[in-house]
């Protein structure tokens, strides 16, 4: 696809020329990085480097609305689900972007989920080549790239004083379109030096862990009694899962609010004992023991049966933001060497 | 965009019977999907489920507990537990239930062409074999003998109880191999049949593994008791069924809670084999 | 803190008494980090440390799982559980004990004087590419900190954790073997909280709408606290539901008010809940608005005396009933 360099102190009338997307973009909010709806390009932090959440809301927020119930309780669609502006994320990192990746299988299959696949089908990824991985990285040992544009539609590598800026599908292109009062073309040594930083990326991924075998060893060792231990700081706390650009559980609920129901889904953990708790009281994963373990194998075996790949991209913010530090990459290779 | 999911539509309570009177109640209740083209596609199959719901309350996964050559409504039989079985079982004939379906998979009754079939239940475990107990009377040519061993706590807790009563007595019946087992837990004036636990009803009346197939349903405790029996009985793990339990929510797949190893129960169970469920992780 | 005379203690500890589990701290393998640890045999307590890095509090996995720990020591039977304690951690005990949560005879309690604990995301905020630190220590208000191949001297200020500032109780309340000397302690002190209660009732509202918009609903800071142990909370009841699951401003603030509340007079001020929060929402800001207050309406703080009843289960004459019309 095509190569442009954007200018970096045009960023700013790049994003302007959107005019016809709602541009999601980092912003800093009280102390933190987060996602969200920006009206001036200005707002745009491109911190990538701290950002506590993936933009994995943006698609499927926490609280979602199904279902509204009208005054005789009849069920509708919300309204301003169909016919939606399109948007964009801008300043997304490649494993989040392959959290997507991961998600598309989850929503589109047998029972496609119009919810999902309406944001996701109007919605286009503006990312960056991750230069300066967090230290607890580890996308290249689940299939990523610090440089991967997988997923995404539109790649910027930050040269210096410009973004190498490669289009990487026909909605990329789109958007490439509207903004190409903006853009020129890289030379050619800017073209050497885009590819040079892309070589070096991985280099600069810390964490490994050979993921090879896994799955068998995690179904095979499933009744091992190390579980226990690798379960024993654990807090039973969401944080691990509601940071996850891939987890994709959630609760539905009915809820009244001044007098109307709505139906809706909510993020959910599999880390809460309530998950999997039965109305007669019986839980079939009643400790912290059989929750972590069951977390481990949807993502590295589970996932691998449905979808072929493992339910993890390695962001590493599960092992960052974990207040008890369990470490994913550490407990992954106790498993792997039992 | 395809269609949503997750919207129910409306379908219409014919009539209530109360089952059960005792700790647990349980109510059967005769639904029709108002919604023409909605009822025609809803073409379920023995061991299916659907979600009920009632709009600004929530939704319950289901056992569909009729057969499908019952044309005239859907059955479902109702253990009052928590928010929504509760508010179910507020309801009067006539008023409004939504519904989702049908979900999951089923028996594979295709494949029992011919075999004798025996049915195992427990409590409110005897909800899904009713519609496969239903469907095999229905169409006894394509079907051996059919045992239907059923048990609950006491007498109050036993569901479908005039049916089960009239099957077992039927001449019509006994003359096509049809029996009927039921017991109790404990003993209670009046009760002619076996006092104990189902597995031991079980162990007492030693069905012949020759040709046959098990199913069983009910408690976790009793399923695993069966199982165990039934092998001793010399049934091979094809030969046994049951149905999985677990807390659902989406029942199609997404909401992720229904797990069972790399099995959502909610789509590719509840219908197990004890060949496919004795490699499973978990085991609920 | 001296690592031989924590170990050697320990040590002592399973030598003397039948423990079934030390709940210690261990260094773990990543920058500046430190783990739990669950010490069952009296070998493996040369794994334990101490340093101002020791910022977690240990106290919630003695209710988290009930029985988890006891069960530990199959073969001695072991019946108590030990765990090193500073200052906060004691008043969570000592709250503990006097609300039937945990038997006194069943905790031996390892106490550690502190001089405040650093917090993690500002030290790793300044040094993010510290991989392996291998000593952190404190004199005269500055921290000398090692890690790799560097060392740095950084000012106690700018990386003591934002609670500890605060701390009248460094000292241990209540335990079996004291690790060190005890230190000297400021008494009670509410900066923070005046600052707050200065802002108009529109401002303060303004300040806490925004930062609970972000809040995860994720539940870290409910169970991290050690004094968050029903086994039926509030904040997850289905019949009747307090607070809706659907995560939103007044949903979150109805979480959070109802959090708090539930630790008037229970709080023991460890500041767990916002230490684990992901989104740095100021939760002790809370709980030390109603732990300044019901120090000056009932004269009571939570934990700081072994003999006080909980104060909501006890009443006194004298108490105030000026809330009644
Ligand atoms: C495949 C399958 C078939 C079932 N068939 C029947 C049946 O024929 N008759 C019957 O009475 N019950 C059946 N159940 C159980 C029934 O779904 C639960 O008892 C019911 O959902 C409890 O809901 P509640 O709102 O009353 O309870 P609450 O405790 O208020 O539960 C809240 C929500 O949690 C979920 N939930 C709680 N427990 C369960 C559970 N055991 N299984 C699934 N979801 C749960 C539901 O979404 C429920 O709305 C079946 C469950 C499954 C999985
Ligand atoms: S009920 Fe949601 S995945 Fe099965």
């Amino acid at each position: 696809m095509e190569h442009f360099l954007l200018e970096k102190n045009r960023l700013n009338e790049f994003l302007s020329a959107l005019r016809n997307y709602e541009v999601f973009a980092p912003v800093r909010k009280v102390g933190l990085t987060v996602f969200e709806l920006i009206t001036n390009p200005k707002e745009a932090m491109l911190d990538l480097k701290n950002q506590p959440q993936s933009p994995k809301r943006v698609i499927f927020p926490q609280s979602e609305i199904l279902l509204v119930f009208d005054k005789n309780n009849a069920a509708k669609e919300p309204k301003g689900r169909v016919g939606q502006k399109p948007q964009v994320v801008f300043g997304v990192r490649p494993c989040d972007a392959r959290g997507f990746h991961m998600l598309d299988p989850v929503f589109e299959r047998e029972y496609p989920d119009p919810y999902y696949l309406q944001k996701r089908q109007s919605t286009l990824l503006v990312g960056f080549h991750c230069s300066e991985p967090y230290p607890n990285c580890f996308c290249t040992s689940v299939g990523g790239n610090p440089s991967s544009p997988e997923g995404l539609d539109i790649l910027l590598t930050d040269l210096g004083e410009q973004y190498f800026l490669e289009v990487i599908t026909s909605k990329g292109e789109q958007v490439a379109k509207e903004g190409a009062a903006v853009l020129s073309s890289p030379t050619s040594q800017q073209q050497t030096e885009k590819e040079k930083l892309s070589g070096m990326a991985p280099q600069k991924i810390r964490r490994t862990i050979d993921t090879e075998g896994i799955a068998s060893k995690i179904e095979k060792h499933f009744d091992h009694s190390l579980w226990r231990e690798l379960s024993g700081k654990c807090i039973s706390c969401g944080i691990c899962t509601y940071t996850c650009p891939t987890c994709h559980c959630f609760d539905i609920q009915d809820e009244r609010v001044r007098g109307r129901a709505n139906r809706l889904r909510i993020w959910d953990s599999c880390m809460f004992p309530e998950y999997t708790l039965h109305a007669s009281g019986h839980n079939p994963r009643p400790t912290r023991t059989e929750r972590l373990k069951n977390r481990m194998y949807h993502k590295f075996k589970q996932n691998i049966d449905l979808y072929g790949v493992p339910g993890c991209v390695g962001c590493g913010r599960c092992i960052t933001l974990c207040p008890e530090n369990v470490d994913l990459v550490a407990n992954l290779k106790v498993i792997k060497n039992l | 965009m395809t269609e949503n999911p997750y919207l129910p539509r409306r379908a219409k309570i014919e009539s209530i019977k109360q089952e059960t009177t005792g700790e647990r109640i349980i109510k059967t209740f005769a639904v029709v999907i108002e919604d023409q083209a909605y009822r025609e596609r809803f073409q379920h199959k023995p061991g299916q489920c659907a979600m009920l719901g009632i709009n600004g309350v929530g939704e319950s996964m289901i056992s569909i507990a009729s057969s499908p050559t019952n044309k005239e409504f859907l059955n479902f039989s109702v253990m009052k537990l928590g928010k929504v079985t509760s508010a179910i079982h507020e309801l009067e004939a006539g008023d409004l239930i939504t519904i989702r379906g049908p979900y999951g998979n089923n028996f594979p009754l295709d494949e029992w062409y011919q075999k004798n079939i025996i049915t195992i239940g427990g409590g409110i475990g005897q909800a899904p074999l009713r519609s496969i107990i239903q469907y095999v009377l229905d169409k006894k040519g394509e079907f051996g003998g059919l045992d239907i061993i059923y048990g609950a706590r006491t007498t109050a807790d036993l569901c479908y109880r005039e049916d089960h009563f009239q099957t077992e007595q039927s001449v019509f019946w006994q003359r096509r191999n049809v029996r009927v087992h039921l017991s109790i837990d404990v003993p209670e004036a009046g009760w002619d049949r076996f006092v104990g636990v189902v597995p031991d009803n079980l162990l007492r009346l030693k069905p012949s593994p020759e040709n046959a197939i098990a199913i069983t349903c009910g408690p976790p405790v009793m399923i695993k008791f069966v199982i165990k029996n039934l092998l001793a009985l010399g049934f091979k793990d094809e030969q046994i069924y049951t149905t999985l339990e677990n807390r659902m929510k989406c029942g199609i797949g997404k909401c992720g809670r229904c797990n069972v190893g790399s099995f959502y129960v909610c789509k590719d169970g509840p219908v197990f084999s004890y060949a496919r469920l004795k490699n499973l992780p978990e085991k609920g | 803190m001296d690592k031989e005379k924590l170990v050697n203690e320990a040590k002592a500890v399973f030598s003397r008494e039948d423990v079934a589990c030390l709940i210690g701290y261990g260094k773990d393998s990543i920058g500046f980090r430190v783990s739990p640890i669950f010490i069952r045999t009296r070998d493996e307590a040369d794994q334990l440390f101490f340093s101002p890095l020791c910022s977690l509090s240990l106290v919630n996995y003695l209710t988290l799982e009930k029985g988890v720990l006891l069960e530990g020591n199959k073969e001695t039977g072991g019946e108590k559980i030990a765990i090193v304690a500073r200052g906060c951690d004691s008043r969570a005990l000592i709250q503990l004990f006097a609300e039937r949560g945990i038997p006194r005879e069943q905790v031996v309690i390892l106490g550690v004087p502190c001089r405040g604990t650093i917090d993690l995301k500002k030290i790793e905020g300044k040094f993010p590419d510290a991989r392996n630190c291998t000593e952190v220590t404190e004199a005269e208000g500055m921290y000398y900190i090692r890690f790799d191949n560097e060392s740095h001297e950084v000012p106690k200020e700018e990386l003591l954790a934002d609670h500890c500032k605060h701390c009248a109780f460094p000292n241990p309340l209540v335990y079996d073997v004291l690790l060190e000397d005890l230190v000297d302690s400021k008494g009670a002190a509410y900066s923070d909280i005046e600052e707050m209660e200065k802002m108009a009732l529109e401002e303060r509202h303004e300040y806490w709408k925004d930062k609970f918009a972000r809040c995860l609903r994720c539940y870290a800071c409910r169970n991290a606290c050690p004094l968050c142990y029903c086994d039926d909370c509030i904040l997850e009841r289905v019949s009747p539901q307090w607070v809706n699951r659907s995560v939103n401003l007044s949903e979150n603030l109805m979480f959070h008010l109802a959090r708090s509340y539930h630790l008037a007079g229970r709080c023991a001020g460890c500041g767990e809940c916002e230490r684990v929060c992901p989104v740095n929402l100021p939760l002790m800001l809370l709980n030390r608005k109603l732990e300044k207050d019901i120090k000056n309406i009932f004269e009571y703080t939570a934990g700081s005396n072994l003999d006080d009843k909980p104060l909501f289960a006890s009443f006194n004459p004298k108490d105030p009933n000026d809330f009644i019309f």
